[in-house]
């Protein structure tokens, strides 16, 4: 018991989480409940582990990347609730005037951008390119058909000539897709 | 001009076929034909990777993060509304003086009240049973004789099992055996996968659906959370445990059906008059990590939308197989 309080949400807590995130105090609660149910140490963060327990991520062809978004951040492999919030405040959908800086389509895209770029060097090489293809392919293509789909498509969005891909260029390669909708979830209040 | 090679070719045919024998031609009509089809299909569904085709997987992913239809089944079901047990509201928050009366007057309701009344009726009812505990152990183990034991090896073969089993079933002496097929303790807010085994046995299925009503008190046991005893002090310390059972009509394996499509018929039916969500996912799942066969699905059903190039060429051409 004496434990758990110290885990509770204040109401400054809350007021900050909204301030930079933009969710509503409803939304804010809803997910520290989620976070707590997912924390099964009770330590007040997260582990990979308590992410991938959860079997849709676990099968997920991308999940261990999409995990990996989350630790970015954090210095000791653990993610605390501020640090989710945080992840998460990309996804929220845009309402006209409502921009915030998390979840502008620029920030929706570059949290994209950020699946490729393992080593975050604002560049997308062929090798991590290559990485995410094997990802979500598995063992159905060979690896020249899969390294001639890297070569095509870096080729396709290379204006620069260096032979890989920067936000810029991935940003217009994205140009058409409609992002604000595939980068976005309902939060339920 | 056609008709002479069209001529000679309908009597060449008809020699061959009188000696029994044929060109062929049907088959590579029909064989060219399926090609064809099959060529045009994959080029209607395939597309050139783009690197948004990252994007769905993604938010699928965060999705599943911000909520998902199993890990929410192993831990006690949310109440709408308070339901005066600390218990149930895990951010205690002091709100206003009623809610805080209300609460203790039920607390001392059932601590002082009700607590000691179901000790009381509980070693009652145990005194009553002539002789007391030693007599317990005995009708426990005249029970326990009905019971279908299993030596360790049996137990690992799963014929030895089913035949066991279905020796038991078509015996009309024997007492009807009572499955729980999900294999494992779920919050009662969902049917999980039903392990197949016990409906290859034949013979026929007594379904039963059992709803509690959380409000009262809720019967979920988390054994990963709770041990039994302090599992017993809560239920005895809720204000009451209610609980709804329908006996449904007896069900039969069809000829056509396999046993895991019959699991799921049953499955359904059982959540239909529960009020419960059918879900798929094995509840396997509180304890152990799903099966690496899920993710290779999606990567095949990826892969088979990729448009995919011949290496080996000068120039680019599409794959004819």
């Amino acid at each position: 018991m004496g434990n758990k309080s110290s885990l509770m949400l204040q109401e400054q807590d809350i007021k900050d989480i909204q301030e930079e995130t933009g969710f509503l105090p409803g939304q804010i609660e809803r997910l520290y409940s989620r976070f707590t149910s997912l924390d099964k140490g009770d330590n007040g963060s997260l582990s990979r582990e308590d992410f991938l327990r959860i079997p849709e991520l676990a099968i997920n062809p991308l999940g261990d990347r999409i995990v990996h978004a989350f630790f970015k951040e954090s210095e000791d492999d653990h993610v605390n609730f501020r640090q989710f919030v945080r992840v998460l405040a990309h996804f929220r959908p845009i309402k006209h005037n409502q921009e915030n800086n998390l979840n502008a389509r620029e920030e929706k895209l570059r949290f994209a951008f950020k699946m490729y770029d393992l080593d975050d060097d604002e560049r997308i090489s062929r090798e991590e390119l290559l990485a995410v293809l094997h990802m979500m392919v598995g063992e159905n293509i060979s690896d020249e058909q899969l390294n001639s789909i890297a070569e095509r498509t870096i080729l396709e969005a290379d204006t620069d000539g260096d032979q890989m891909i920067s936000f810029e260029e991935f940003c217009a390669a994205l140009e058409r897709s409609d992002v604000e909708q595939k980068m976005s979830i309902k939060f339920l209040k | 001009m056609i008709i002479p090679p069209f001529i000679i070719l309908l009597v060449t045919v008809v020699v061959l076929a009188s000696l029994g024998k044929s060109l062929g031609l049907r088959q590579k009509y029909v064989q060219f034909l399926l090609k064809v089809f099959e060529d045009n299909n994959e080029r209607l569904g395939t597309h050139e990777f783009e690197l948004g085709d990252c994007l769905d997987y993604i938010r699928t992913g965060m999705e599943a993060i911000v909520d998902d239809e199993v890990t929410k089944r192993f831990s006690a079901e949310e109440l709408t509304s308070w339901n005066f047990l600390t218990r149930t509201n895990c951010q205690y928050e002091f709100i206003s003086i009623r809610l805080t009366i209300f609460w203790v007057v039920g607390f001392i309701l059932r601590y002082c009240l009700l607590l000691p009344l179901r000790i009381l009726i509980l070693t009652i009812g145990v005194g009553q049973r002539h002789g007391g505990f030693l007599s317990i152990f005995q009708r426990a183990l005249s029970r326990a004789s009905a019971h279908i034991w299993f030596e360790r090896s049996e137990a690992k073969d799963r014929f030895a099992v089913a035949r066991r089993l279905r020796e038991h079933v078509e015996d009309p002496d024997k007492l009807p055996i009572l499955i729980f097929p999900e294999g494992t303790c779920i919050n009662n807010t969902s049917v999980m996968q039903f392990k197949k085994g016990t409906f290859e046995v034949g013979g026929i299925i007594y379904p039963v659906a059992i709803k509690y009503d959380p409000r009262f008190g809720d019967a979920f046991w988390n054994s990963s959370k709770d041990s039994m005893v302090s599992y017993i002090y809560m239920m005895m310390t809720s204000w009451a445990i209610v609980c709804d059972v329908w006996y449904l009509p007896p069900m039969t394996k069809r000829e056509d059906e396999s046993s895991i499509d019959f699991a799921n018929r049953v499955k359904a039916n059982i959540a239909r008059q529960g009020g419960l969500v059918d879900l798929v996912w094995d509840g396997g799942l509180k304890r152990s990590a799903p099966k690496k066969e899920w993710k290779q699905q999606y990567q095949q059903e990826f892969s088979r939308r990729l448009k995919v190039q011949n290496v080996n060429s000068e120039k680019k051409e599409e794959k004819t197989e």
